[in-house]
């Protein structure tokens, strides 16, 4: 094994960018189901209602997405990261 | 030794305070001497073109020329190293840097996703070069600064622009200003990614190549993921489901056959949904730092604007390296089959 371990800047990299697209997952969709009912209430001249619907619709969304988009990613960190070791392990002979 | 001599006397120390003043005093320059507030639009501004060009009319978004220039760059760059490439003798400087970057880039992506590396490489390679350095492009001089004057457009800033008309109709009726129009400066480069459109189309491109990687990699099986109409319980033994124990079990099964094929459709609109965070990120962060380096070099003209500089550098490149790895996670999600992950 090297003395620089290029996997921990594979590691800090993997984190830094689940945690900048997890915080947007759980933002956005409240943000954009707002937008969107919004923009509908303003075409039926119904205003609140459909604006708090499409909200709540978004505030569940996120954190769905959010769940499923980690665990999977997680699943296939892990199995990337036993691939590659076992990799190393094979090149490297001790 | 010397200087720390000459600040001990009286006159030392009175030219240390001059200078420092002095300093404050250039850095406020900005502050006291600007008489217009600079605008910032958060669409990509329009150039007006003396031309016609089919599809963008007489108008381009300004930062169509940076997305030209950072192609321009990436591609000089790689035919300058396909010439040094078949050059004889000792490489050149230029082609083991680029052979370095190349390679640290294929190291880090074998890291992360092992031996399908060299097939993601291509793509995620060039969303990293790509990225990194429109942003680096972007905190050049002459970007955001050096343009043409253009009538402002009213629809973009509805609500600002509703206070100003007002002003100009108080200002007209004393008789002054009929034909004042507001001149707003229409930047030539405004740094790529600080257009929603471009980020947009970098994401829509990589959900669709994971999408693509998907289907390469695990040929039909992979639309199991979407269309799942298939109860994930194993198969009940036939003898013992008799009476109501076997309808409640039928049922049941029914139920999960339903609840799959309704979480296949939420993958659908969940992978479809994944495009916007991915990127309004790229977009907010980019544009983000525009508006900071604008505003704070519109406040402070000299010295405090460096340091931002760095910040946006390091911004640009770690942007770069947040899409390429989120690009390889998509790319590994697809193209690993997650079998009875769904079961429990």
């Amino acid at each position: 094994m090297s003395s620089r371990e290029p996997g921990k800047w594979v590691d800090a990299a993997w984190v830094l960018a689940m945690g900048a697209q997890g915080g947007l997952m759980i933002a956005l969709p409240v943000l954009v189901g707002l937008a969107l009912g919004f923009w509908l209430d303003s075409q039926f001249g119904t205003l609140p209602w459909i604006s708090i619907v499409l909200t709540l619709v978004g505030a569940t969304v996120g954190p769905i997405m959010l769940y499923r988009w980690v665990t999977s990613s997680v699943a296939t960190r892990l199995e990337d990261r036993m691939k590659t070791r076992k990799k190393r392990d094979e090149e490297t002979p001790e | 030794m010397n200087l720390g001599a000459a600040l001990k006397t009286r006159r030392g120390r009175f030219v240390l305070i001059l200078v420092v003043l002095g300093i404050v005093a250039l850095c406020g320059i900005g502050v006291f001497g600007g008489e217009k507030l600079p605008v910032i639009s958060l669409a990509a501004e329009e150039i007006p073109l003396p031309f016609s060009l089919p599809f963008y009319g007489n108008h381009i978004p300004n930062t169509l020329p940076s997305t030209f220039l950072t192609m321009a760059i990436l591609i000089l760059i790689g035919l300058a190293y396909n010439r040094a490439q078949r050059q004889e003798g000792p490489p050149s400087r230029f082609r083991v840097a680029v052979e370095a970057v190349a390679e640290g880039m294929l190291d880090f992506m074998e890291n992360a996703v092992g031996e399908n590396a060299r097939i993601f490489f291509p793509l995620v390679a060039t969303f990293f070069l790509f990225i990194a350095v429109s942003n680096w492009c972007g905190i050049l001089p002459g970007f955001g600064s050096v343009g043409v004057l253009a009538p402002h457009h009213a629809e973009e800033t509805a609500v600002a622009e509703h206070e100003v008309e007002h002003e100009e109709e108080a200002v007209a009726e004393h008789g002054e200003g009929e034909e004042h129009v507001e001149m707003e400066l229409v930047p030539f480069f405004r740094s790529a990614n600080a257009h929603l459109s471009t980020t947009l189309a970098l994401a829509i491109v990589s959900v669709a190549a994971a999408q693509y990687f998907g289907f390469k990699m695990q040929g039909a099986s992979y639309l199991n993921k979407y269309l799942n109409f298939r109860a994930s319980s194993p198969k009940p033994d036939p003898s013992t489901q008799k009476g109501m124990e076997g309808i409640i079990s039928k049922m049941a099964r029914g139920m999960e056959v339903f609840i799959n094929g309704i979480v296949g459709l939420l993958e659908i609109i969940l992978e479809a949904l994944k495009v916007l965070p991915f990127s309004f990120r790229l977009f907010g962060n980019i544009f983000a730092g525009e508006v900071l380096l604008f505003v704070v070099s519109y406040l402070f003209a000299f010295v405090f604007p460096i340091i931002f500089l760095g910040l946006e550098l390091f911004v640009g490149l770690i942007q770069g390296l947040i899409f390429a790895m989120l690009t390889l996670v998509f790319f590994s999600i697809a193209t690993t089959s997650h079998h009875g992950e769904e079961s429990h």
